[in-house]
């Protein structure tokens, strides 16, 4: 773990000023022709400046979906039906749709799961990364390439001189990885969320981007939400973890808390399919079963099915959130304690 | 590159070869020209003046190379009624036919990408499905039957504009809206499916995400992409075009090169259904090579030799 060194001061943090992103009960419904379904049920998080949250989850979990929801970013068939997305106190879903444009990209910047996609394939990469600075910044037109040259090397795309007038075709995966950051963090943003920035990434470009997005969350004293279903990317760079499972987040918890006393039966499925080097282990020891799909989705606990932990309790009705100190929390009737 | 361009000179011009031979060939097979141009009972020995003076008494080899050493020096033949030059015959025409071709053809694809993009842009509701409805039934419709409803309605019923003829801009609003209603249905219903498909993909996301306004997302992020198959379609459509304006010149009497081909294919004159097909095909084969040079120049994946970098 490189960067733990300020998980003491989490709470105080949190305590002195309101987070600079708070969601509250928020949910997703889309409606397809097999009917609606509800995705992101009543999600909770918080994320302060300076910090990294980490959101975990399997496949289908509605970790892109809760954050597309956020930005209001949902495709046409998704909509909110509940919920608050509070960003310096300001609720998101409630502004104009001028409003929002003038944010996005400028206050909050998100980079997308699937980078090779995500970029306009007939425009240049260079053209791609001014426009976000035009959009928000009165600049001019050199200045913007000076800047997006400087960019482009500040996340380590080798030749930006050249890159600059290049295609996105012309850029590997891992290129094209940081060309969105690059676009993402253009005009500083406060809030930047990376949905799996460092997905079929080989394993150095994956430590240099983590490495590369830790140090502009401290340069920048920008606010980090960093969806993976990794847990060692989580345990690399985040600060605050929350663990999503079919729409709901189940547990929530410093990093260090979370890996050292899971108290979700989930989480430790989770961390028990991690390959570990403190503990042999002869083959990984995955969750059985699989998620179930949003059509599927019970009232009651959801992980109930793949579950060792649960009884009759367990079914017919939503398990709360137990606080447990001051900084953690988790959704289940029979939380797991280790003393 | 330039090995490129000789390739795509030499497919050309074999095309061009290839389809100029077998007109000369369809028409020789067709019939002796005398019997549609001398009226009957006109006795053999003044057919054979004319079939000598006009060079059709040798053998179809002998025709054919002079044909070919003709075209190089420039010369296409004589007409067999007019007994002029067929070139000057059609370039008279010309103007008339690009007055209405050109004229459809620029407010079609204004029409048809505006419409399509609109269409998809406001899709389900009522000008999508307005737009579409009109946009197949035009396409649906023969264009032919379509002018002779025009007629029926603006020219005989209602005594707005006339049925036949040119000269004036009244003359050209009929058969420019029969050829442009087909010809911008078939374009909007393109731009409308390259523009949905280009809506659903996820830089247009992108663009959403880094706070591009509506229409800045539309015009410097979805069209350029959606430009891409709709410029092959409408490259296409030229071919289309030319075919329909000869229909449509021939439904509205207008003076153009369309009406004069017909009339030569009636009475088999040689030299002018020659000299039309030979200018027809170059046309499209130009509209071809333009349309290649756009689509490498709208499309950076594409190298101009069509193959992926
Ligand atoms: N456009 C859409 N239409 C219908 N359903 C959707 C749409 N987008 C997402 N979903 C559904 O929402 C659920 C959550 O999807 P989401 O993309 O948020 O998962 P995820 O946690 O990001 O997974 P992954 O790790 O694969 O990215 C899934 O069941 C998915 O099928
Ligand atoms: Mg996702």
């Amino acid at each position: 773990m490189s960067n733990t060194q300020n998980h003491g001061t989490n709470a105080d943090h949190m305590a002195a000023s309101p987070p600079l992103l708070e969601v509250r009960g928020l949910s997703v419904v889309f409606d397809t022709p097999e009917g609606s379904h509800q995705v992101v049920d009543h999600v909770d998080l918080k994320v302060s400046s300076g910090q990294t949250l980490g959101l975990v989850g399997e496949s289908g979990s509605g970790k892109s979906v809760t954050c597309l929801a956020m930005l209001r970013l949902l495709a046409a068939r998704g909509r909110v039906i509940n919920g608050e997305v509070l960003f310096q106190e300001q609720d998101l879903l409630k502004l104009s749709e001028d409003d929002m444009t003038q944010l996005r990209g400028c206050k909050i910047a998100m980079v997308f799961q699937d980078p090779m996609v995500s970029l306009n394939p007939v425009r240049t990469i260079g053209w791609q990364i001014s426009e976000s600075l035009h959009l928000h910044q009165n600049i001019s037109r050199e200045a913007a390439k000076r800047r997006t040259l400087e960019m482009l090397d500040l996340v380590g795309i080798p030749e930006p001189k050249t890159r600059y007038n290049e295609y996105p075709h012309q850029f590997s995966g891992g290129m094209s990885q940081r060309a969105m950051i690059a676009m993402a963090i253009a005009c500083e943003p406060k809030l930047l969320i990376a949905d799996e920035p460092t997905t079929a990434l080989d394993v150095t470009i994956q430590a240099q981007i983590l490495e590369l997005l830790s140090q502009l969350k401290s340069d920048l004293d920008m606010a980090l939400i960093l969806i993976t279903h990794d847990l060692g990317v989580i345990a690399e760079a985040a600060d605050e973890v929350a663990v999503m499972y079919a729409g709901r987040v189940v547990e929530e918890a410093p990093v260090f808390d979370l890996f050292d006393n899971p108290m979700h039966p989930y989480t430790l499925g989770l961390l028990n399919s991690l390959p570990r080097v403190d503990r042999k282990v002869d083959r990984l020891n995955a969750i059985e079963g699989s998620a179930p799909p949003p059509h599927e989705f019970v009232e009651g606990c959801r992980f109930e099915q793949r579950c060792g932990h649960c009884d009759d309790s367990c079914t017919g009705t939503r398990p709360d959130f137990k606080n447990i100190g001051t900084s953690r929390r988790v959704a289940c009737m029979h939380p797991i304690t280790t003393s | 590159m330039t090995r490129y361009i000789i390739i795509k000179l030499a497919r050309s011009a074999f095309t061009l070869w290839f389809v100029v031979s077998a007109v000369f060939l369809v028409l020789r097979a067709s019939g002796d020209p005398l019997y549609s141009i001398f009226s009957l009972g006109t006795p053999e020995s003044t057919l054979d003046i004319y079939r000598e003076k006009w060079g059709i008494d040798k053998s179809i080899f002998e025709q054919y190379i002079i044909y070919f050493q003709d075209i190089f020096r420039g010369d296409f033949g004589t007409s067999f009624f007019d007994a002029r030059p067929a070139w000057d015959l059609i370039v008279e025409r010309l103007p008339n036919t690009l007055l209405l071709g050109g004229t459809t053809f620029v407010i079609s694809v204004v029409a048809g990408v505006s419409l399509g993009a609109i269409a998809a842009l406001m899709r389900g509701s009522k000008w999508d499905r307005g737009i579409m409805t009109v946009a197949v039934a035009s396409f649906s419709m023969p264009s032919y039957f379509l002018g002779l409803l025009l007629i029926l309605f603006f020219s005989l019923e209602m005594r707005w504009l006339p049925t036949a003829g040119a000269g004036t801009w009244q003359h050209l609003i009929l058969p420019a809206t029969t050829l442009g209603l087909t010809l911008s249905g078939t374009i909007a219903r393109f731009t409308r499916s390259a523009m949905l498909e280009v809506l659903r993909q996820p830089y247009m996301r992108t663009a959403r995400a880094k706070g591009a306004s509506k229409w800045r997302q539309i015009v410097w992020h979805a069209l350029p992409n959606a430009a891409i198959p709709t410029v092959t379609v409408i490259g296409f459509q030229l071919g289309w075009l030319i075919g329909g304006s000869v229909v449509i010149e021939t439904v509205f009497s207008w003076p153009g090169a369309g009406r004069l081909f017909i009339v030569a294919v009636g009475v088999r004159d040689f030299a002018v259904v020659q000299m039309f097909i030979l200018m027809v095909a170059s046309t499209v084969i130009i509209a071809n090579l333009l349309v290649d040079i756009l689509y490498g120049y709208l499309d950076p994946r594409i190298t101009i030799t069509g193959i992926k970098k």
